[in-house]
């Protein structure tokens, strides 16, 4: 017993990298930094070679181009070979990272139209055919990887309930990588996975660059005073319901490191690791009825442009406080595919709350 | 910054030391208990789970959500973003209110004769939550309806004085089964467990007409375009409806109202904001209407709307001329319900369209509907107020010696006049003559006098409002700048189209189809105008004709010759009448510029996707009138995250129409067979009762407004009742006829196989043929540009033509096709022998095989026969799947299972068939087999 006990603080507090990061035949050589991702890890080997973790799903072993595959390695590493330049990329939050890194030519496939990308270099890209659309995560058109050549599937968590396609994609000799940047709990989390893009696409230095722009932009609030307002992030569902973000989702974290404070203290969805959770209009008036700012999240619903609008969704919005003072504001719709500036939606809603103009994501309801 | 993040980290790892530490101790003298009393080492069974706890409380758990990514990854798809099981309470919430809710016991015995009832109507519930009754059970003269409640929080309801739990209801929500009034409102308490628990109380009102009965019983059709006796609401003042006709045809409310004034000139079924990005479905106006108020002269529009429901606010956008912006209206049609039997006599007829006018402003008719019977008029006017309670055809005088013919009122009729309430009596009278005035004797209440007074009914020649419902869509164009369409009804009857056109003005008196030559020359066939329409262009008033005109063809120039007043001449003209195809339109482009730095915008606005609407179809059938079940429906399109259903088919007037169904609540409309319909939304479901061709593909289109903008998107369903059509085959059918059954397929022969036992051959009418293998499916091939009617592939394999890359994994099959289709095949056939012990599927896709012949393991066995050990059945079962996945069709070849060489020879024809070179296998097989006889 006590044995156990001491080996496992010594796996605790020793500084030997992971377990996982010992491959046979390649030498250590360090970890990645990182500031706000919790879902991944990188470690990086003499000779280029770089493991990516990806927390609680998979390893992948990036190979650069000319390099051997180390022998004996471990079944479960997924072997990627650089350059990956024929990818299917399914992950949506991945396409402005991409974007970001001037990389959008490795990308050959994608599992969105057209008409759904909000990353203006991608709409051209797929408008000029260098990118063309390969069938939904449960449908992907298996032909068109085959024929294009596909080196690599960036798959969202979506694909986790169709294993029978992750699987088949495999079997087609195409590696599948799953992200986790939506599993983030900090909004630069999110924006940090722009440097897996960066090991896998062999872009890290862009990677690290562009990300220190987006964390300076913290960096600003890290000392700023709390302004004691309370912030309501909602859309009305179609079914009536209220739809808020849970407490430890990150907009209500950007809203926190913004200066204001989310309405929701702790909310979730019981049982279930949901971002959003659903609330009967009573429940939301009752929380929300004197919230100093509501923001209408028309990610996924239409955007609202008036008041009116919004009261005609509900008539009880009228005795809302910041209906009564006019502090209704709206997300844009890009913002779900924006993960390369969430620091810029912390801005925004810091000025929402100190009363400035200049907004990216956000406008005022009229 | 980073130091931050470092103290940060250092805390968070002391933190999780000391949970660890903690419960390893806990943990240690857990296996230590358990050492004791087990004598088993727990540790190694434990260490992990330690280790994986420790974590949870940190880290976030395994995947498992697919909303935990909140992006939704298709915005295409509206159901993803919904949020299951959210129930909305109604508003009142009264906290305080503690006090139990009672209901007294109902009467719930009925005329009916026992059977279960499709109710035709339930109204209730609140904006939050519906209620909807799918049948009411009539036993020992009770009736007791199922009511289903879209909310799944409530426990019970409490009707007729009982309390009654609630169950789940397979389509969602809860249902009860409770006593109930039929046709009257019945209050009723419903319990929510949301908000700590609370009772609520609704009125529920459940309508059953006899026709709806489990048999088909053929329904006495509810008298289609006649004015249904209502009244009408609006919710803004400003907003007034000062007439209207509401007509019930196939189950659908249409109503021509008329508004106050000219202020608002268009309308719009929906939101303002929905009317801002659908042009296409905005509702001009279609006429004026010419009215007295208090005195004043006014004038009103008139427009042609549907009604989506009634009894009940629908949302109406009116666009304001002088804003020239949509505002939110909401009206209500209130149609009195019939209390016990209605008065059939009541029936007013059909409304002709008229306008009516008194010598006498203290006799003033609010409303009047004249119907014409037998060559006959008779008018039920509504006086504006209650000073008179008789009328009497003829003079004042007369009247009062003739006793006998007084017309008493009878009805009173509420109205709201410039905010006051108001009542006036209502009249049946006849209508001796229109257009000219006619005496009507009325008697005061005050004066017990008898008046003479006179009313012209004045009818308009034609009328000036077109039919909307047959409308179809289309755009129509002249090759002359002089002669011009403003206003053009589009129809088609028995596949002949025919238009009333409006002509810009009155220039030209008649019309004839064909060139002036002839026209000259026909008298017999000139086209006069029909009527006249007053229109408004850049602020003048002006009349156009009405001419209605056969059209002899569209999207192409037909001829119309056109005579000008003036000039006593006729003209050439040329008018095209383009109707849109239903070709679904591409989805538009987001549609920013690029720009070098890609900055997010905010917001493109979304853009409705419109399609055209599906051409009219032929919904004649030879079934007799009355309600059928389909006996299959089936259906494509769309995302597929919305599925459609189809509970019954209602023939009336030898004209079947489908009752279809959206799993979502966000179907607004459906375009189909020419028109547009409106539908009800219930539990969750968006219903509509449309035209259908049955036992046939059926295009339809239908209007999400789930996504950012409204959506339409085309379906293709097909509704399938036995002996619907081609009834001719209804005699009893032989083994053979329904072994080859297909639905959707007529059947036309079975070919006749010599040797052998384990294959069947049928062939149908459009070049389909289907091969039956004994235990190993049925596989249709269908010629390359044949249609299938939906959901066909439930019943067979479809295999289409051409093939031209084979991959089979039976040897007897390799030498089957090397022997037709020879050295040098034309087209070229690729064959490829494919392991499918090791499959490699990247091969199949490189190759682009589109049919993949397995050997006869893959059959189910045989009566009998050693089943397959597990291991080799999940590695066929595994192929089968990635196939189907990759979407190649496979073949089951039981060649090798055939006891004779001959038989096993036989399946040469299969081949044929499968590569579309019949005859060549036929000769081969044919060779082949007289060799055989040699040996032999």
């Amino acid at each position: 017993m006590k044995k156990l006990l001491i080996a496992l603080l010594t796996l605790m507090l020793g500084t030997t990298p992971a377990l996982a990061a010992e491959i046979p035949g390649l030498i250590w050589e360090r970890s990645m930094e990182k500031t706000y991702a919790t879902e991944f890890n990188v470690d990086y080997y003499e000779g280029g070679y770089a493991l990516i973790e990806v927390i609680d799903s998979a390893c992948y072993l990036v190979v650069p181009e000319g390099m051997p595959v180390p022998e004996g390695l471990d079944g479960s590493i997924r072997v990627l070979k650089q350059p990956l330049d024929r990818i299917y990329l399914q992950a949506t939050s991945g396409m402005a990272l991409i974007d970001r890194l001037d990389a959008l030519d490795s990308i050959r496939l994608v599992g969105t139209r057209q008409n759904g990308w909000y990353v203006d270099n991608a709409v051209q890209a797929m408008e000029d055919g260098k990118i063309l659309f390969s069938g939904s995560y449960s449908e992907p058109d298996y032909e068109l990887m085959i024929n294009e050549g596909c080196d690599l599937a960036i798959e969202s968590t979506m694909i986790l309930h169709t294993p029978k396609v992750q699987e088949m994609i495999a079997m087609l000799g195409i590696p599948v990588f799953i992200e986790h940047a939506s599993y983030e709990d900090h909004p630069l989390g999110r924006t940090e996975w722009i440097k897996v893009y960066g090991v896998l696409l062999d872009k890290e230095e862009e990677a690290e660059a562009f990300f220190n722009s987006q964390a300076s932009v913290i960096d600003e609030f890290a000392g700023i005073k709390n302004t004691g307002k309370t912030v309501a992030f909602f859309y009305i569902a179609s079914d009536g319901s209220v739809n808020v973000r849970a407490s430890s989702d990150y907009v209500p974290a950007m809203i926190e490191i913004a200066g204001g404070n989310y309405i929701f203290e702790d909310i979730s969805e019981p049982g279930s690791k949901r971002s959003a959770v659903g609330l009967t209009m009573e429940e939301f008036y009752n929380a929300a009825v004197n919230a100093d700012y509501l923001v209408y999240n028309a990610t996924i619903d239409d955007p609202i442009y008036t008041i009116d609008e919004l009261i005609a969704k509900d008539p009880l919005f009228a005795d809302f406080k910041a209906v009564q003072n006019g502090n209704v504001w709206c997300t844009g719709k890009y913002l779900f595919q924006a993960t390369d500036i969430m620091g810029t939606l912390i801005v925004d809603f810091n000025h929402m709350l100190t009363g400035q103009d200049d907004m990216t994501f956000l406008y005022k309801l009229e | 910054m980073e130091e931050r993040t470092v103290k940060k980290n250092m805390m968070r790892l002391i933190a999780i030391l000391l949970t660890l530490v903690l419960l390893m101790s806990t943990l240690i003298s857990f296996a230590e208990t358990a050492e004791e009393t087990s004598g088993e080492n727990p540790v190694v069974t434990t260490e992990p789970d330690a280790t994986e706890n420790t974590k949870t409380t940190e880290e976030p758990e395994v995947p498992i959500d697919p909303e935990v990514t909140e992006e939704p990854e298709t915005i295409v798809d509206p159901e993803m973003t919904e949020e299951p099981e959210t129930d909305v309470e109604p508003m009142p919430i009264d906290e305080s209110a503690e006090d139990e809710l009672t209901t007294s016991p109902v009467d719930n015995s009925t005329t009916l004769p026992d059977g279960e009832y499709v109710p035709t109507g339930c109204t209730g519930g609140s904006s939050k939550v519906s209620f909807s009754c799918p049948k009411v059970i009539v036993k020992d003269g009770k009736a007791t309806a199922t009511l289903v409640i879209s909310s799944s929080k409530y426990d019970y309801v409490k009707a007729s004085g009982n309390k009654y739990e609630t169950s789940a209801y397979s389509d969602g929500g809860v249902y009860a089964n409770i006593p109930i009034d039929l046709s009257t409102d019945n209050r009723i308490v419903g319990h929510t467990t949301a908000m700590g628990g609370k009772e609520i109380e609704y009125t529920i009102h459940i309508t059953l007409d006899e026709a709806s009965s489990g048999e088909p019983t053929p329904a006495p059709t509810p008298d289609p375009g006649e004015d249904t006796e209502h009244t009408v609401e609006t919710d803004n003042k400003m907003f007034k409806i000062i007439r209207s006709v509401l007509t019930l045809k196939d189950g659908q409310y249409t109503a021509q109202i008329t508004l106050s004034g000219t202020g608002y000139d268009k309308l719009y079924c929906g939101t303002a904001e929905q009317a801002a990005n659908d042009s296409a479905n905005w509702i001009s106006y279609s006429g004026e209407y010419n009215y007295e108020d208090a005195g004043e002269a006014k004038t009103g529009y008139v427009f042609n709307i549907p009604v989506s429901a009634v009894n009940q606010p629908i949302p109406l956008a009116a666009h304001s001329v002088k804003k020239d912006e949509w505002m939110d209206r909401n009206v209500t049609f209130t149609v009195a319900i019939a209390e016990t039997t209605p008065e059939p006599t009541e029936e007013p007829g059909e409304d002709t369209e008229h306008t009516v006018e008194t010598d006498n402003k203290m006799f003033k008719i609010i409303r009047s509907v004249l119907t014409q019977k037998d060559g006959q008029y008779s008018a039920q006017i509504t006086l504006s107020g209650t000073g008179y309670d008789k009328l009497y055809c003829g003079t004042a005088e007369q009247a009062a010696n003739d006793s006998a013919s007084w017309i008493a009122y009878s009805g009173e009729y509420n109205y709201e006049d410039a905010g006051e309430a108001k009542t006036g009596y209502v009249f049946n009278i006849p209508v001796s003559a229109v257009n000219q005035p006619i005496p009507v004797a009325a008697h005061s209440v005050k004066k017990d006098e008898w008046m003479d007074r006179n009313v012209t009914f004045t009818v308009e020649v034609v009328e000036a409002t077109p039919v909307p419902e047959e409308n179809i869509e289309h755009t129509v164009e002249t090759d002359n700048k002089m002669f011009k369409i403003i206003h053009s009804v589009l129809t088609q009857k028995d596949s002949q189209y025919a238009a009333e056109i409006t002509l810009s003005g009155t220039g030209y008196d008649m019309l004839y189809c064909g060139i002036a030559e002839q026209a000259a020359n026909d008298s017999a066939n000139w086209i006069t105008y029909s009527g006249e329409y007053n229109y408004e262009d850049a602020g003048e008033a002006k009349t156009g004709y009405v001419f209605n005109i056969p059209v002899s063809a569209i999207n192409q120039p037909i001829p119309v010759a056109a005579h000008s007043v003036k000039k006593d001449e006729w003209m050439d003209r040329n008018v095209t009448f383009t109707v849109a195809v239903t070709v679904p339109t591409p989805a538009p482009d987001s549609g920013e510029e690029p720009t070098a730095t890609p900055t997010p915008s905010p917001t493109p606005a979304p853009t409705p996707v419109i399609l055209g609407t599906p051409g009219k179809v032929n919904s004649s059938t030879s079934l007799k009138d009355g309600t059928y079940t389909p006996d299959k429906f089936s259906w494509s399109g769309g995302s597929g995250r919305t599925s459609i259903s189809c509970s019954k088919v209602t023939v009336k007037n030898g004209k079947a129409y489908a009752t279809i169904s959206f799993s979502s609540d966000s179907y607004a409309y459906v375009k189909a067979s020419g028109s547009k319909y409106y539908g009800s939304v219930v539990g969750g479901r968006s219903t509509f009762e449309i035209p259908v061709n049955l036992n046939t593909n059926n295009r339809i289109v239908g209007m999400t407004t789930a996504m950012s903008a409204d959506h339409e998107i085309e379906y293709t369903i097909y509704v399938y009742i036995a002996g619907a059509k081609d009834s001719a085959n209804t005699a009893e059918s032989t083994q053979a006829e329904q072994e080859a059954q297909i639905i959707g397929l007529n059947y036309v022969s079975a070919d006749t196989i010599e040797h052998g036992k384990l294959f069947k051959v049928y062939r149908y009418e459009g070049g389909c043929t289907a091969i039956d293998v004994v235990n190993a499916g049925k596989y249709l091939i269908v010629p390359e540009e044949a249609e299938l009617p939906v959901g066909i592939e439930e019943e067979a394999v479809i295999i289409r033509q051409p093939i031209l890359s084979v991959h089979s994994s039976s040897e007897n099959t390799l030498e089957m096709l090397q022997m037709i289709i020879g050295d040098d095949p034309e087209p070229e056939i690729t064959v490829v022998a494919w392991d499918y012990t090791a499959p490699d599927y990247t091969t199949l896709l490189l190759n682009a095989c589109d049919l993949a012949i397995m050997p006869e393991i893959f059959a189910e066995p045989d009566e009998g026969e050693e089943p397959l050990t597990e291991e080799v059945t999940a590695a066929i079962a595994d192929v089968r799947e990635r196939l189907n996945m990759l979407g190649i069709p496979m073949f089951v070849d039981r060649s090798a299972d055939e006891e004779t060489d001959a038989a096993k020879l036989e399946w040469i024809k299969v081949y044929g068939i499968l590569l579309g070179c019949e005859e060549a296998a036929n000769a081969c097989y044919e060779t082949a087999v007289a060799a055989l006889e040699v040996q032999a």
